[in-house]
Formats: C-alpha cells, structure tokens, sequence
C-alpha cells in the first residue's frame, strides 16, 4: 500500500521547494534592473544581498527552472494527498456497505477492499517487471496494509493471475467462493484447489499465508479507460451481500473515477 | 425540474456466466459495471425536432461521435469506449398515427446492426433495456404524437 504519511511529508516538501523556487526564477532576474549602488538609507541594509542576487543570477535561475519542473513532475507522482485521503475513505465506505457490523462475523480485516493500479513495468527484482502489472496501492481499514501484493496483467491475458489479473483481462466482474480453507495444516489437494480457483500458481499459494475464501473482482475506469482493478475479500465463503455489489458500485464507482482523475 | 430518467436495475440485467472448477470452486463471470446503463430516458428535443432515448452509465458523459443508421435515425457513440449514449429519430418525418410502431420497428433493426461491434455486451444490453422499458418509452412518444 502507499507509505501515506510519507508521502504526504515529501507531497507538501516539494509543494513548498517548488514554490520558493519560482520565486527565487521570478526575483533573481529582475535583481538584475536594481543599481545597488545608488540604495540610501534603509534600502542600503538590502544592498549587499542584491548585489549577491545579482552576481549569482546566471545559476540560480535556470536551476530554479529546472526545479520547478522537477518539483512539479515529482509532486503528480507522489499523488495529490486530499484525493488519497478521499480514496480511503470511499473504500472504507464500500467495505462498511458490503459487509455491515451487526450481521457479518469477523473482525474489521478479515473483509477487505483493495485497489489495484495497473503499472506498465513496477520496480522490483522479478522476471520480466516490464510485462504489465496490477499493485495493491489503496486498501480499507487500518491493518494489514505493509505488504506490497500484486498480480501479474500482461498483454497476453491467459498468463494473468490472481482474481485482480483476471478480472483486468475480462474488463468485467470476476466472483470466486467456496475456497478451501487453507488455515489449518492444509491438503495438497486443497492447496492446488484453491490455486486452480484464485488464477495463480499452487507454489505461490503455498508460500503466502492465503486465508480469503470468497474473491469479488471489479474493474475500475478513469476517463474511461481501464485503470486498474478493486478487489474485495473475505476469510467467509460467500460474500453475503454480493447481489448488491453492482448497485453498491454504481453509487462509489463513477466518484471513485472522478477522484483518480485527480491523482 | 423533473426528472424523467427510468432506473435500471443492473442485478436483473448483469447475469453472470457460471463455471466451476475440478475442485467444485463456483467462478461467476459478470459484465463490466460502467456497460450497464444505470438509467434510461426517453424525451422529445425541441431544438433538434426528435425524440431522444438516452442512457446515462456509471463513469458518465464523453465525448459522443454519430453513427447515422438512416435519414430518420441516428445513434450516438462514445468516441472512447463505443458505448451507446443516444437514439435519435425523427418522428416529425414519419407519419404521426404509425409512429410509436415505426419508431419501435427502426430502433430495433438500429440495435440489431449495432449489436455486432464492439462493446458487444453494451450494446446487447442496452437492447435489452430498450426491450424492457420499450412501454414506458414509447408511451411518451404516443403522447407527442397525438
């Protein structure tokens, strides 16, 4: 998931650097109208910091320039913060919707929403990191949010896997329930089965610690194109209220797209 | 200002295609959310003289591009996504006592050529929406024309 207060630290960082810098792109040339040598009185306490302005110009402005740009680019990477508070807080409402306090057994992060982000190449020590790829970068809730999952989405959609990759292939929802239950000590067979089930490997099963047995997958448009998946989960079998998951997400969907706009 | 779009129920539209696995895992295979119409409306146009059948979606507006079917009869096309956003005929062309039924008989054959291009699935269910909602729509076009 997205370090959010890290990110936010270095969002407003950059904001500020990149402000002072404009500035300094703005003031340092026109020091150059000023004749230092003629300040009197109270403007004379200032000459000495003209006169440096002045001899310093011809490096601070294009650096400035540059940082602008720099600063500028860095600042739409690292994502507007107030539309990723929004994001949270919209998954959070989803996940509130769909599996509601009082009738739902479990605790808060046994039923989970993430949102996926398809990323062309994700840096990482993997087999082909250019092949196309689906990352975990928003969840609801408050727990379980360090690791970094993702799934692989690559241009020949048979080879996508996990129930995120599969659902970015079809561009349509994806519903997987009745898993195995792989808690306690469980069977090969079970393992292969839920392997089979979830779209990935039997030996990536094997080395995670997999407890969701029901898998809803959703794609996700922004200016409507397909930008990445939202997948919900639970350690229940079924979703209990799967049936109002379309109409759930025709309320959050389309803010949900306006707000990634912004990202 | 009154609101005259007809909701769509997506859970009576969106049926899923069912498999299951070796392991008697049950998979559910759905349309995408942003091809259902949430909403259909049906409206004569003043300014453009032709009754209107528009469909509003989850992502919203976009960018439309026409598709002429006839010189009575147009759709509008996402540019985008080649989703249907709009049926436009020409009623004030057509005779006013066979209207509803020539108007019925053209969107159809319009949605039957449509129906076979890309996004398939939108265009089968806007079809369907059409089918579905086709007395409540077609009444407000009796009612212009007579």
């Amino acid at each position: 998931m997205r370090r959010t207060g890290l990110r936010t630290f270095a969002y407003q960082t950059a904001k500020a650097v990149q402000y002072g810098a404009g500035i300094a792109a703005t003031v340092f040339p026109a020091s150059l109208r000023a004749e230092a040598e003629k300040f009197t009185g109270v403007a004379a306490t200032f000459k000495p910091l003209v006169i440096w302005m002045q001899e310093s110009t011809f490096w601070v402005a294009p650096v400035a320039v540059i940082l602008v740009g720099i600063l500028g680019w860095a600042r739409k990477r690292l994502g507007t913060p107030w539309v990723w508070e929004h994001v949270k807080f919209l998954l959070d409402k989803f996940q509130q919707h769909i599996f509601p306090v009082p009738p739902t057994p479990g605790e808060l992060h046994h039923h989970r929403v993430t949102l996926f982000k398809y990323v062309k190449c994700r840096a990482c020590f993997a087999r082909w990191p250019w092949s196309g790829w689906l990352v975990s970068i928003e969840r609801s809730g408050h727990s379980t949010r360090r690791r970094w999952i993702c799934f692989a989405a690559p241009d020949d959609a048979d080879r996508s896997t996990g129930v995120a990759g599969r659902t970015w292939a079809k561009n349509g929802m994806v519903s997987v329930e009745g898993l195995p239950d792989l808690s306690n000590n469980p069977s090969q067979g079970d393992t292969r089965g839920y392997a089979e089930a979830s779209f990935v490997d039997p030996t990536w099963v094997a080395q995670r610690v997999c407890l969701a047995r029901s898998i809803y997958g959703l794609p996700i448009e922004v200016r409507h194109k397909l930008w990445g998946v939202l997948v919900i989960d639970s350690r229940l079998p079924v979703i209990a209220r799967k049936d109002e998951i379309p109409t759930i997400f025709s309320l959050f969907g389309g803010y949900l797209g306006k707000l990634l706009e912004k990202a | 200002m009154k609101n005259d779009w007809i909701a769509v129920d997506p859970r009576n539209l969106n049926k899923p295609q069912r498999q299951q696995t070796n392991s008697g895992v049950e998979i559910e295979l759905y349309m995408s959310p942003y091809d259902i119409p949430q909403a259909v409306n049906g409206r004569y146009d003043e300014s453009k003289k032709r009754f209107v059948i528009e469909f509003s979606y989850i992502a919203g507006d976009e960018p439309r591009k026409c598709v002429p079917q006839d010189e009575h009869l147009s759709l509008y096309v996402g540019k985008q996504t080649n989703r249907l956003y709009a049926i436009e005929v020409d009623i004030d062309a057509l005779q006013a006592e066979t209207v509803a039924l020539t108007v019925s008989q053209r969107i159809q054959n319009a949605m039957d050529a449509l129906s076979s291009q890309p996004p398939r699935a939108n265009h089968q269910i806007a079809r369907e929406v059409i089918r579905s909602k086709h007395a409540e729509l077609l009444s407000r076009l009796a009612t212009l024309a007579s």
